[in-house]
């Protein structure tokens, strides 16, 4: 008299749900690798700025890195014509690749820092 | 892709966001809760309304979730006409559809801001089940002001470490989302091996020799 163990049944009737529960815990596993990595990078970046990215408004990185924003603004162009656009919009502006802004701008910010 | 959406967002500002955390409702692979950190990071810069960032992002994201809702109720005839078919899996069918009506305003709350890729699905299942739709719009309503205050409000007050801390909370929803599914499955497994083993009852050695 002996019961059949689940793992049996299950593996004998029911394969593909097993299946989605091995690919379920695949996932996981994958996720919460990621997120360790994820988690060891963000200790060591911490103490830094965000790096900029053309989406970014001269506002947006002003409030980011703590600065007032005319003190950005003025590092790229003038103030007054600057609000709410993106590295990418003021870089075509300019005519100039969004690259160049973004070196220029990151390289006058990290020489202000102590 | 996500870079080029991203540009777009302070020219056009508070209703594109709501258009994109309506598309996020009905599983359109677009990346909301980073689209309402960043707007969080711009109303914190003063480039946004940070009043009408959240009432954009809540309306679009609630407005999604009723056209999902819908769009399950369309079809919940077929599952209707599944029900009355008769047997084994249309009785199993019908014991889901009912707890779904039943209990389903959790999964919907959950599903809102814990679990949310599991969100746009949890909208058409509860259609298709045809839950109330008082019920659903309450705990849709309830769980989309707990995202869009979590995602807005992180932009806003932690934007400095936006760069760093996107991917650890996506993992994060990924892994919970994973956990989820994975739990539930769990759960249907035990109930399959009940199910077997009162359909064969334990077998007497008598019956082997």
């Amino acid at each position: 008299m002996k019961r059949p163990a689940p793992l049996r049944i299950l593996w004998d009737h029911h394969k593909p749900t097993l299946a989605l529960l091995a690919l379920a815990l695949a996932v996981a596993l994958f996720f919460a690798a990621r997120f360790m990595v994820h988690w060891v990078y963000w200790h060591d970046q911490r103490s830094a700025r965000p790096d900029l990215e053309p989406w970014m408004t001269v506002g947006f990185i002003a409030h980011a890195w703590h600065k007032p924003p005319e003190s950005i603004a003025l590092l790229i162009g003038d103030p007054d014509k600057l609000h709410r656009k993106s590295l990418e919009d003021i870089a075509r502006d300019q005519g100039r690749p969004v690259e160049d802004l973004i070196a220029e701008l990151t390289a006058a910010l990290s020489k202000g820092r102590p | 892709m996500t870079e080029t959406l991203l540009e777009l967002l302070p020219d056009y500002g508070a209703p594109f966001l709501g258009l994109v955390t309506l598309l996020s409702c009905l599983a359109l692979p677009v990346p909301a809760s980073l689209f309402m950190m960043a707007a969080g990071g711009f109303a914190a810069a003063g480039d946004l309304s940070l009043g009408l960032t959240i009432l954009a992002a809540l309306i679009g994201a609630v407005l999604g979730d009723q056209i999902g809702f819908l769009l399950g109720r369309g079809g919940s005839g077929v599952l209707q006409r599944l029900e009355r078919r008769g047997g084994k899996q249309a009785l199993a069918l019908a014991r889901a559809t009912a707890l779904t009506r039943e209990r389903g305003n959790i999964a919907v709350f959950l599903s809102r801001w814990l679990l949310s890729p599991l969100g746009p699905y949890v909208n058409y299942a509860a259609g298709a089940a045809r839950m109330r739709w008082h019920r659903f719009s309450l705990a849709s309503l309830s769980g989309e002001t707990v995202w869009v205050a979590i995602y807005i409000g992180l932009g806003a007050g932690a934007m400095d470490q936006f760069d760093t801390l996107w991917p650890m909370i996506s993992d994060m929803l990924g892994l919970l989302a994973a956990v989820a599914v994975a739990l539930l499955l769990v759960l249907r497994l035990g109930h399959l091996v009940q199910i077997h083993r009162q359909a064969h009852p334990r077998r007497r050695r008598a019956d082997r020799g």
